[in-house]
């Protein structure tokens, strides 16, 4: 993974010396293992900009900690990036709390167990997230207190304080990136599988089985397919959850594109088609560990927040992981199987409620599709987030 | 000056069948928008504001709109897990929209939080004339579950504010209650290891009693 430093290693976090001299660092890009080869990622996304840098041969960012600069009272831009707050820190961070963020990072890649497959996948998770947390932190404080300017700011501004502990995040957690990845990808190895299988299946059916007309079908095959491909590509949450909204955009503009050529009137897709669009731009986007993508996201978005899910980018990635779950029903299976249209939604193919699976007075639950608990619903599907207490 | 920020950010889910107006109901509170041939509505899916609940407090409403398909009803809980607050909408001319907000009570009511704050909103009261509309059942059974009833229309801008200014105020309250719920658990915990007194030192053996004295 690409993190280098100068100077010598002690493996031992606790008894780094925080105030080495050894301050000029260098921050080499991170490769791009996992999705390299995605073409689509907007060019001022941070992963695409670090593969324009390895492709032209530019090699590895070299810069040094300055620390001193006094930030700006209207506040930072470009925090959505890796690049942005690698540039956020150079300007802002002193040299030593960056070497030694930089030496807890390398300890976490190199030596931090993941945990044994016996121990619960939750337990699991939970215990990286406080370590990863606990990175971010300290990095956040130790900027705080090396700089005065920004400490200021940041005492008489609550926006300012988040952004730096967001920036502080969002770099470390680019940092450690594979290794999560693949830990959660391992995780969840077979129902990876089984959704990869079924995204398979689905995409040699009729688009109509998904409960999307193919005048809708341009909408998301176009821009939004591209874009979701380079959802590996982004290494931080923030901009994997950024990708997803770009997607979603794409869609929308692919919606009201397809509506003003259209020569009906009578319908345009609403909410309840969103995630029958989102299915099918998952058949197309065909991302490589998805699941493991999407519960990255999920759990290691916002961490410095306690609500981090509950805004915009938590409505569109709880819209993704309704979709993969989806994936993973039987309803979805027997759907897959029989391949006929399948909707209610009026204005697409309408079928009964009988032939949905449900009378208007069943309900509407079956024990076959309908999880008996949240908490147990989501170890199912393979997301865990928050199962027990902080 | 800069505005106070808000007491606390609450997550609202909008729940009911498809094409109740649920969107629309969103779009007329967020937005102040109403489209009668539905354009762009998927745009809607999710809008935050700020509501005033009172003088000095204001609270930001993440508002999420969710996919009225049956075929997605089993997906419910990964959207209102961790929700503060579901709105409930049905269609006043359709008794079948109300039927499916019961089913969805019931669930809520079983998987959601307990402190998770109910309304229920019989929209499209612009299609029924009003001195017809009996809503006896439905306003007994909102009242049966403790959740507020509200008729609106997002057509005639109709009783909205009401009812988000209703969900706004009581999952406040919810919240606050259940914060301080769980700091009194704590509180009660923490005394209790700190009032443990542990000595580390050995007893002093009593004086010897000298049988001769």
């Amino acid at each position: 993974m690409g993190l280098q430093m100068r100077g010598r290693f002690l493996p031992d976090l606790m008894a780094f010396d925080n105030d080495s001299e050894e301050t000029e660092v260098m921050l080499s890009q991170a490769d791009s293992s996992d999705g390299s080869d995605f073409p689509g990622y907007s060019s001022s996304t941070a992963s695409h900009s670090r593969a324009q840098s390895y492709s032209s041969g530019g090699g590895p960012q070299e810069f040094s900690a300055r620390g001193t600069d006094t930030p700006p009272e209207e506040g930072f831009e470009g925090l959505e990036t890796v690049e942005g707050v690698a540039h956020f820190l150079q300007t802002y961070c002193s040299p030593s709390s960056l070497m030694h963020a930089q030496r807890m990072i390398a300890h976490f890649n190199d030596a931090y167990e993941l945990g044994t497959m016996s121990l619960p996948d939750e337990f699991r998770i939970e215990a990286w997230r406080g370590t990863v947390k606990r990175i971010a932190r300290t990095l956040g404080d130790s900027l705080l207190e090396t700089n005065q300017g920004l400490a200021k700011l940041c005492r008489v501004n609550m926006e300012r304080t988040q952004q730096v502990h967001l920036a502080s995040e969002t770099w470390v957690l680019a940092h450690l990136h594979d290794k999560l990845v693949d830990g959660l990808a391992g995780m969840v190895a077979a129902r990876e599988a089984d959704v990869k299988s079924m995204l398979a299946k689905l995409d040699k059916l009729p688009t109509s089985v998904l409960g999307v007309t193919e005048e809708y079908e341009d909408a998301v095959l176009g821009d939004a397919v591209l874009q979701f491909q380079s959802l590996p590509l982004a290494r931080s949450p923030l901009e994997k959850a950024l990708c997803l909204k770009k997607t979603v955009t794409c869609m929308l503009e692919g919606i009201s594109r397809t509506k003003r050529a259209s020569a009906r009137d009578d319908f345009v897709p609403c909410t309840d088609d969103l995630l029958s669009l989102m299915l099918l731009m998952l058949t197309k986007a065909k991302i490589p560990r998805l699941l493991a993508q999407a519960m990255y996201i999920e759990h290691f978005l916002n961490l410095h927040l306690d609500d981090g899910l509950t805004g915009e980018l938590g409505y569109h990635l709880t819209n993704l992981l309704a979709a993969c779950a989806y994936l993973q029903t039987d309803q979805c299976k027997r759907v897959s199987e029989r391949a006929a249209p399948l909707t209610i939604s009026p204005g697409l193919q309408e079928p009964s409620r009988h032939e949905a699976g449900w009378g208007f007075n069943e309900s509407p639950m079956s024990p076959d599709d309908t999880p008996p608990h949240p908490v147990k619903a989501r170890r199912r599907l393979g997301f865990r987030r928050k199962s027990f207490a902080k | 000056m800069r505005a106070a920020s808000p007491a606390a950010n609450l997550k609202v889910v909008l729940l009911g069948e498809g094409r109740v107006g649920k969107t629309s109901l969103l779009l007329r509170f967020a937005k102040d928008e109403f489209s009668d041939t539905q354009q762009a509505t998927i745009q809607a899916s999710f809008l935050s504001k700020k509501v005033l609940v009172d003088a000095e407090t204001s609270v930001a409403l993440s508002i999420w709109d969710t996919a009225g398909q049956e075929r997605f009803h089993s997906l419910g809980p990964i959207y209102y897990r961790d929700a503060d607050a579901a709105l409930l909408v049905y269609d006043v001319t359709d008794k079948d929209s109300f039927d499916r907000v019961k089913s969805w009570v019931k669930e809520l009511k079983k998987m959601a939080g307990r402190n998770i704050v109910l309304a229920i909103a019989g929209n499209k009261i612009d299609l029924d004339r009003q001195e017809e509309l009996d809503l006896t059942e439905q306003t007994e059974y909102a009242e049966s579950i403790g959740a507020s009833h509200f008729t609106t229309s997002a057509k005639l801008n109709k009783g909205i504010d009401a009812v988000f200014q209703d969900l706004a105020k009581r999952a406040l309250v919810s919240k606050r209650r259940a914060a301080a719920a769980a700091e009194a658990v704590e509180s009660t915990l923490v005394p209790r290891r700190q009032g443990t007194l542990i000595i580390d030192e050995r007893p002093k053996a009593p004086p010897k009693r000298s049988c001769c004295s």
